[in-house]
């Protein structure tokens, strides 16, 4: 059987100024995939808003996004923003 | 004593204040949670005064930060601006389903939750708002 899995791997900071540059890479996603957040150090609302909107878009289509290696303090954001609910972490 | 830096009213400047904050924060080696919470709050009040506020003179965004042994404070002032308070900005339903959530509008409901102090100040034609966090022990 074959299987593709998506990797969306992020690294170092995801602020307001990245998200333009990110949108559109984001919204070319159409189906599951594994956002790995491992080499992330930041990440601020805008972000989050960018990612939620992707994960909204993938799950009404019957997809998801699967968050990864999240550091404590982003996981506090996410919490924080209760998005734990929205996205699976892992 | 504390640190000022005047940068202009655009969301590009995030890099220019991101380096600055962080070489701040190492020079005084402030911990990875406490940095985490200063450059967030640098990045949301700035972004909200770019994004909210008109400002008549185009003057530019001062930040100023202090750091002590105990806590790290960040004050941003913008100038000839029409008065809007950031905290005013209505709650965000954290509880509710994806589907009946929208993007945006977590800015200020993180600092809510992630500063230890947060005030707004408008005078003068002048917006100050300081955020305050503790140093982890």
């Amino acid at each position: 059987m074959f299987e593709l899995e998506i990797v969306i791997r992020l690294r170092g900071r995801f602020d307001a100024a990245q998200a333009e540059r990110v949108q559109p890479r984001l919204e070319a996603v159409h189906t599951s995939a594994v956002v790995d957040f491992a080499e992330l150090t930041y990440i601020s609302s805008a972000a989050l808003g960018l990612l939620f909107a992707a994960q909204k878009r993938l799950q009404e289509a019957g997809h998801e996004l699967v968050l990864v290696n999240l550091s404590p303090h982003v996981r506090e954001v996410f919490a924080i923003a209760g998005f734990d609910s929205i996205f699976r972490i892992e | 004593m504390y640190r000022t830096k005047r940068l202009p009213r655009k969301v590009s400047a995030l890099q220019t204040i991101s380096r600055w904050l962080d070489d701040e924060l190492r020079r005084h080696q402030v911990d990875e949670r406490t940095a985490f919470r200063i450059q967030l709050a640098a990045e949301e009040l700035f972004t909200n005064m770019v994004r909210h506020n008109v400002s008549l003179s185009a003057e530019e965004i001062v930040l100023e930060v202090e750091v002590s042994p105990e806590r790290v404070r960040l004050v941003l002032i913008d100038h000839d601006v029409e008065p809007w308070n950031p905290a005013s900005a209505p709650p965000v339903a954290v509880d509710a389903p994806a589907a009946e959530r929208e993007p945006g509008g977590l800015g200020v409901h993180l600092l809510r939750n992630l500063m230890d102090g947060l005030e707004y100040a408008y005078e003068g034609g002048a917006m100050r708002v300081e955020a305050v966090v503790e140093r982890a022990t």
